[in-house]
């Protein structure tokens, strides 16, 4: 799997649901990334994500009196947040795992570039 | 320890004599047969090595469970016969289950037996660490709960990327 097909996926994912850290670290070593590349190849994809508008990264917090999730944005610019999320992992220890550090969610842009690559692709059906 | 390695040792000696007189009757070669099960048994072998790496307990403890759920009896329960449970989701390693809340509590149980509850996370759920090395969490909110999706499970297993998520309608 290539850059391309995980970054479709990994959309795909946010527009359904909260995409934890790990979900992305686990894509990359499904994918064959050695262990001590992980770190720099996980910030690397997030930071092209987060450049081009995609995902925000943020924390999911459950409002239990209203049972529902809500999302708190970090709102820190790309670069801010990789740098947070280095920072978090080395006082970690060990490879983040479910509900570590971490949470993304899809922006409109994001939405709009996933309505995009389903027009694009021969079989989709019309609306 | 010992004694368990002692023991675990002649049961898979048996079930191997078992097995390569059945393939000798069936007329596969002693070399191929050993070449099978030298393959299940390392691939095995590598997901409790990278539990091990992880949880700093040695290979033995990751494949025995250390007293909870091993390696082996986690892929039982998600591979049951050899086959992913569910259906594929958004990817083939997120699956889709019927059976609603009740469902995935009773897998939740049956995948954190012998684990230990997570209560420092930020998890929007519960979080079990599991004897094996792995992290399994069972959540019911999400900020956007699509398909009508009422519980996930995150399964986090080092060294085996068959199932990531469990969604249940």
């Amino acid at each position: 799997m290539n850059k391309q097909i995980l970054k479709d996926r990994i959309l795909a994912e946010c527009d359904e649901d909260d995409v934890g850290l790990w979900v992305i670290i686990w894509e990359l070593e499904n994918q064959g990334v050695q262990n001590r590349h992980l770190k720099e190849e996980t910030l690397t994809f997030i930071e092209l994500l987060m450049n081009d508008g995609l995902i925000s990264a943020g924390h999911v917090r459950v409002v239990e009196q209203e049972n529902r999730a809500v999302f708190d944005h970090w709102n820190l610019t790309p670069s801010e947040t990789v740098a947070r999320i280095s920072k978090e992992w080395d006082k970690l220890g060990r490879l983040p795992t479910i509900g570590d550090i971490v949470y993304f969610t899809i922006t409109d842009k994001g939405m709009e570039y996933l309505r995009t690559i389903a027009n694009d692709t021969p079989n989709s059906e019309s609306v | 320890m010992a004694k368990f390695i002692t023991n675990a040792g002649s049961s898979v000696v048996n079930a191997n004599n078992n097995f390569l007189a059945y393939a000798k009757a069936a007329g596969l070669t002693v070399a191929v047969v050993a070449v099978i099960v030298l393959a299940v048994k390392f691939k095995n072998w590598g997901a409790a090595r990278a539990a091990a790496g992880q949880t700093g307990m040695n290979v033995a403890q990751a494949l025995a469970g250390k007293g909870g759920n091993s390696v082996n009896n986690i892929m039982n329960i998600l591979k049951p016969g050899g086959s992913l449970i569910g259906s594929p989701g958004t990817s083939s390693n997120i699956r889709m289950m019927d059976g609603g809340l009740s469902a995935a509590q009773n897998l939740f149980s049956k995948l954190t037996q012998g684990g230990t509850l997570i209560q420092s996370s930020s998890y929007s759920g519960q979080l079990y660490q599991l004897a094996n090395g792995g992290t399994v969490g069972l959540r019911t909110l999400s900020t956007r709960s699509g398909k009508n999706i009422v519980a996930t499970i995150d399964v986090n297993l080092p060294g085996w990327k068959g199932i990531r998520e469990i969604k249940f309608k």
